[in-house]
């Protein structure tokens, strides 16, 4: 029984593709044989995000062409069994596929695996269309901002066109002490105007921009709170629904601490 | 129909398309024109077009405005809003004008972006009284996020798939949908029906009957972004409508949840509608020809269900919670003229862009 999960949000920039490769190694790492679809054909980054770019050859719409075989094009994560990439064409856009092609290429590949995690483009046209037809249910990524959530809304209602099941949300960039600061909306606030299931919470933090960099997803890193959060909603969606959420409650220091108590500090807020 | 300087101009605005891209092109068209065509009087030719008071209220407005033209009547099809245009508009309303009499010098806009299909045409129809031949010029308008709106639209209708027809404008038919699925009385009938676009509903009988033969759509879902929802009765929604979508009714619109979006009651003229919301925080209101954007954020705080209900009094909308019934006064029939154009507003700014008053108990 695999399952083709796509990953959209409608805007760009919040973080589909970290989002993406990070949940692709946390359901690898519970051993579950992963396949990561790129499908921002054109502007490919799911590759450079698992460090896998150097070893492309083949990719998604060649696949589709015929000009090689699926295995071909399917690059595993020396790191992790289980995990391995079907990466974008660069040199192609969003119209060199269709979403009957796609569908056929998710059908073919959930013969291969447990899990099809897609990354969609942004926007709403046709690649997000090719992204959601094969796809068995959906993930909204959104951050705690107001322009995301309304695409985030959008998108959604275009999932529900698209007849797949209800969509869950990861709400990531999420910072803590601006929320209980009031600079930022918090978790209620989003589920109020987006009403589906929460799937998942991700701080913000460097640890994101490093391991961009460096071609290694923060979920390998075991001492990092994004990376506990996605190795979390990882098991959440392999099958252990019930892992709790992770504390992102503000801890204050010594210094903030002391200041309150003399009253220079306003009172603590808890990020919910 | 002559001007000071003896021109008229007749503008013709296409059954498909959007309002506001007809607008928009409209400006620009206008904008382009010989001097000539300024200064004078002009005809809005609605055609086929489902026009609602407020809409022609913002041309109007617009014209005067931007280009001095005043606009003395209306061609339009759609019977029913005769009598309410000519008695709150003072404007006459005429048969459609044979167009193939006149001289075509045609003159195609097509947008910067790559190629794209047109979504429709805005005619501009200019009669010059002082040549030989009135002259017409019309223009294609194309615009890509356009097309895109209309067809999102279609898809929000459970049409499926938008239609693979080039630039097929498929919102129209979407009160054809509702209607089969809800009518109990044939969908031609509606539009004829007097105390749907009669502001003078008799103040002793509530405006609010669903014995009385008027037809209610029930829709349960949230609406999200870019969705919408029209239907020439009232409407009934179980479910949120989020910012970016848009419902829109002949009658009253009821929401058992949170409104954040767009909501137009009594969108043919019946000032006598309610737009009720359990939480009401929309992004704008109309009522018949009204517009009025919520007050500036009053407080998150009030979380929970507090039922509060908008309603036109006077030339204003006005919000209070809501009492368990309708609110007092009822409109008066007649006792104001809010939609005449009396130039109060500037075009720039939205007609009625009031904040409606709050009234707190």
């Amino acid at each position: 029984m695999s399952e083709c999960i796509v990953v959209t949000s409608g805007k760009g920039g919040v973080g589909k593709t970290t989002t993406t490769a990070n949940l692709g190694v946390a359901l690898a790492q519970q051993g579950n044989t992963v396949v990561v679809v790129d499908a921002d054909i054109g502007l490919r980054n799911l590759d450079v995000i698992l460090g896998l770019e150097n070893r492309i050859v083949y990719d998604l719409v060649h696949v589709i062409e015929g000009e090689c075989r699926l295995k071909q094009a399917l690059i595993k994560d020396k790191r992790l069994d289980g995990l391995s990439l079907l990466p974008a064409a660069q040199t192609r856009d969003k119209n060199a596929v269709t979403p009957a092609q796609m569908r056929d290429l998710i059908a073919r590949i959930k013969e291969v695996a447990d899990y099809v995690l897609v990354d969609c483009p942004a926007g709403i046209e046709q690649g997000f269309k090719n992204a959601v037809a094969g796809a068995d249910k959906a993930i909204i990524v959104t951050t705690p901002e107001v322009s995301a959530i309304r695409d985030a809304d959008r998108i959604i209602g275009m999932v529900e066109a698209a007849e797949l099941p209800e969509p869950q949300l990861i709400i990531n960039r999420f910072r803590a002490r601006m929320v209980a600061s009031g600079d930022m909306m918090n978790k209620e606030d989003i589920l109020e105007i987006l009403a589906i299931p929460l799937l998942g919470v991700v701080p913000d933090h460097e640890d994101i921009i490093v391991s961009a960099n460096r071609g290694v997803p923060v979920a390998f890193d075991e001492d990092s709170l994004v990376g506990e959060a996605y190795r979390r909603i990882g098991r959440r969606l392999g099958g252990e629904p019930d892992v709790p959420m992770l504390d992102l409650s503000v801890q204050d220091g010594f210094w903030t601490t002391l200041k309150r108590w003399i009253g220079m500090a306003p009172a603590q807020g808890v990020a919910r | 129909m002559r001007g000071s300087d003896g021109t008229s101009v007749i503008l013709s605005l296409d059954a498909g398309s959007p309002f506001d891209v007809l607008r928009a092109e409209l400006t620009r068209l206008l904008g382009q024109a010989p001097e000539r065509f300024r200064h004078g009087s002009a005809r809005l030719d609605f055609g086929d077009r489902d026009l609602t008071l407020f809409d022609i209220r913002r041309l109007v407005h617009l014209l005067k405005g931007e280009f001095a033209l005043t606009v003395t009547g209306i061609y339009t099809s759609e019977r029913a809003l005769h009598r309410f245009v000519e008695r709150e508009l003072k404007l006459r309303v005429y048969a459609r004008p044979p167009a193939e009499d006149w001289s075509d010098e045609e003159l195609h806009l097509v947008a910067d972006e790559a190629p794209t299909r047109p979504v429709g045409t805005v005619g501009v129809v200019v009669l010059d009284h002082t040549g030989d031949e009135p002259v017409r010029v019309s223009a294609t308008a194309v615009t890509e996020r356009a097309r895109f709106d209309v067809e999102d639209d279609a898809e929000t209708v459970g049409h499926g798939a938008p239609p693979d027809g080039e630039g097929v404008i498929e919102d129209l038919a979407y009160d054809d949908e509702i209607d089969r699925s809800t009518a109990a009385l044939p969908p031609e009938d509606l539009p004829d029906h007097e105390p749907e676009v009669a502001p003078t509903l008799p103040t002793s009988t509530p405006p609010v009957s669903f014995t009385g033969g008027r037809r209610a759509l029930t829709v349960a879902r949230t609406l999200r972004g870019g969705q919408r929802v029209s239907f020439p009765g009232d409407v009934i929604l179980f479910g949120d409508v989020n910012p970016g979508a848009t419902v829109e009714a002949g009658g009253h619109i009821l929401v058992f949840g949170s409104l954040r979006g767009l909501a137009h009651a009594g969108r043919h003229g019946d000032q006598a509608s309610v737009i009720m919301a359990f939480e009401l925080h929309p992004t704008q209101l109309r009522i018949g020809p009204h517009i009025a954007f919520p007050p500036e954020a009053d407080g998150r705080s009030a979380r929970g269900f507090r039922p509060e209900i908008a309603w036109v009094h006077g030339d204003r909308i006005l919000i209070d919670e809501y009492r368990g019934r309708l609110p007092d006064p009822l409109p008066a029939p007649g006792s104001s003229n809010p939609a005449s154009p009396s130039g109060r507003e500037e075009p720039a700014v939205p007609p009625g862009a009031d904040r409606p008053e709050r009234s707190d108990p």
